[in-house]
């Protein structure tokens, strides 16, 4: 799954601890969901998208064409 | 920054809060069951030898009881990584055990020591907590 975290939390200035200590997890995790090495939990991802005042599939994006119910 | 978040060192390494306490009490029981061992040993008798094993049993429960608590303050990441490690522990302990008396006939292995499942889960533990710790880095 592909996000747009760095992008928006650089766009506020905020760095990885900050984020962190913003969504209550580790900069461990955050720097992890932004390299694409862990996808969240739907609750964690949740409570992104509702940090940066977004629906969570502006935050997140399936890889590849697969992820849309047509493509099923 | 948060309670869960300041705690994110993983288990026991950190210096600071939860994690310093868990630490306290993982070497009070390290100590408690070392010379608890030591003093059954003496063979001061059984009501002895009995009152220790008691301290022993509490203290590993304490410990016990101060890991999950602990355990409870890390985020999802910090759990995964945790349950690789008893993942690569436990099934490696049932691996070895299944494999063991096939190893034996095989005249490769002695006896199987209780020991060896200390040993097995630790180092189990340890590669798949390193492994996963690694991955997600």
């Amino acid at each position: 799954m592909k996000n747009r975290l760095k992008v928006l939390r650089a766009e506020r200035d905020w760095s990885q601890a900050e984020l962190a200590g913003r969504l209550s997890v580790s900069r461990q995790t955050v720097n992890a969901i932004e390299t694409g090495k862990y996808d969240p939990s739907l609750p964690l991802a949740f409570t992104i998208a509702r940090l940066f005042e977004m629906k969570i599939e502006d935050v997140f994006q399936p890889d590849g064409a697969g992820g849309t119910v047509e493509s099923l | 920054m948060t309670e869960k978040s300041r705690s994110s060192t993983l288990f026991s390494f950190g210096c600071a809060g939860k994690a310093s306490r868990e630490s306290l009490a993982a070497t009070v029981v390290l100590c408690v069951v070392l010379i608890g061992n030591a003093f059954v040993g003496l063979r001061l008798g059984p009501v002895v030898a009995r009152w220790t094993v008691l301290v022993v049993i509490a203290a590993a429960i304490w410990f016990v009881r101060e890991h999950i608590r602990n355990l409870r303050q890390h985020d999802e990441l910090q759990i995964r990584i945790y349950f690789e490690g008893l993942a690569w522990g436990s099934l490696g302990v049932f691996l070895l055990a299944m494999l063991w008396p096939s190893l034996q006939r095989a005249e490769l292995v002695g006896r199987f020591e209780p020991e060896f499942v200390t040993i097995g889960l630790l180092v189990g533990f340890c590669t798949g907590y390193v492994n996963a710790l690694r991955r997600y880095r």
